[in-house]
């Protein structure tokens, strides 16, 4: 049995193959070195790009494939303890942003103009002030994982 | 930026346990069947024995529990309802629905449909692969790396497993 090459067969038509592998990574959630900024090391990076492999291999498979429990169970853990650094940096950003209003408060009441009182406001609320001051405003706890 | 790379690789995490899960309960019981501790053990290319783990621990025993709840609802509402004479005295009549139950006949039970159809990527030169003793699988020794084909699954499932070849979904 002889397997169809995508490629020589896109040839064919006018350098489709391109297109295919183009849009085969373009598709990617994760490029094949995924993960840069978790963990910041290597042995991170490779466990984001094995998990990955697997994943992709798993969706196009009819059936069951070979799991790595090992890696699943580190990158749960490797999960969990990424969640835990990004709450303690919300947590260090809220405790930033609860003393900017309270200064605004006392700016409020020593008897400044309106236009001043305006400029501390905006300084009291940082994501209502410029974008970089928005990126470190305190957010939401949203659960955002997508369901199928 | 950091929340969202989390939130990506925690989305890959759920949905590849998410369709793991999916093709269990599809399968549970051929899964049982051919894995009943959840491992297949084989021999490699150097007659070496290899275990690979099919199912984790804790898949196992999902397994196990809902391949339990389908065949008390099987036997509930069919087997129990069937005529006897279709259960007992006629094994000509090839039905035999009776041994669902002990897992003997694999007639019975949805297997997966490894025949389809996948699109696949080539991870090494096929030039390079060790004979896997498969005879259905294509030549590749043609294939260079990243090369894309179109093959049937079970002819390179083994090839998949070995990481040689990477399917598209």
């Amino acid at each position: 049995m002889a397997a169809l090459n995508i490629d020589d067969a896109a040839d064919m038509f006018g350098g489709m193959a391109d297109y295919t592998q183009n849009a085969y990574t373009s598709n990617d959630i994760l490029s094949d070195d995924g993960g840069d900024s978790i963990g910041g090391d290597d042995e991170d990076q490779n466990e984001v790009a094995l998990l990955r492999q697997f994943w992709v291999n798993e969706v196009a498979s009819p059936s069951l494939l070979p799991i790595d429990v090992d890696l699943v169970e580190c990158m749960t853990l490797l999960l969990k303890n990424q969640v835990a650094v990004i709450d303690q940096l919300e947590e260090n950003v809220g405790g930033e942003a609860k003393d900017g209003r309270s200064e605004g408060r006392e700016a409020r009441n020593d008897g400044t103009t309106g236009a001043k009182r305006h400029q501390k406001k905006h300084t009291a609320y940082p994501h209502n002030s410029s974008p970089s001051a928005r990126r470190f405003a305190p957010r939401l706890q949203i659960p955002c994982l997508p369901f199928n | 930026m950091y929340q969202s790379e989390v939130d990506r690789v925690k989305y890959v995490l759920v949905d590849y346990l998410r369709v793991r899960l999916r093709k269990i309960e599809r399968n549970a019981l051929w899964y049982l069947s051919q894995f009943p501790d959840g491992k297949e053990y084989r021999n490699n290319a150097q007659d070496e024995s290899v275990t690979v783990t099919f199912l984790s621990p804790k898949e196992l025993k999902f397994c196990l529990s809902y391949a339990k709840l389908l065949r008390t609802h099987m036997n509930e509402t069919v087997l129990k309802h069937m005529p006897s004479k279709l259960l007992d005295n006629k094994p000509e009549l090839d039905l035999n629905l009776q041994k669902l139950d002990d897992m003997q006949t694999a007639r019975m039970i949805d297997q997966p449909k490894d025949d389809t159809y996948v699109l696949a990527k080539m991870r090494s030169n096929g030039s390079q692969w060790v004979d896997n003793g498969n005879k259905d699988e294509p030549d590749f020794s043609d294939y260079r790396t990243g090369h894309m084909i179109l093959a049937r699954y079970d002819a390179i499932k083994e090839r998949v497993i070995s990481k040689e070849i990477e399917l598209v979904p």
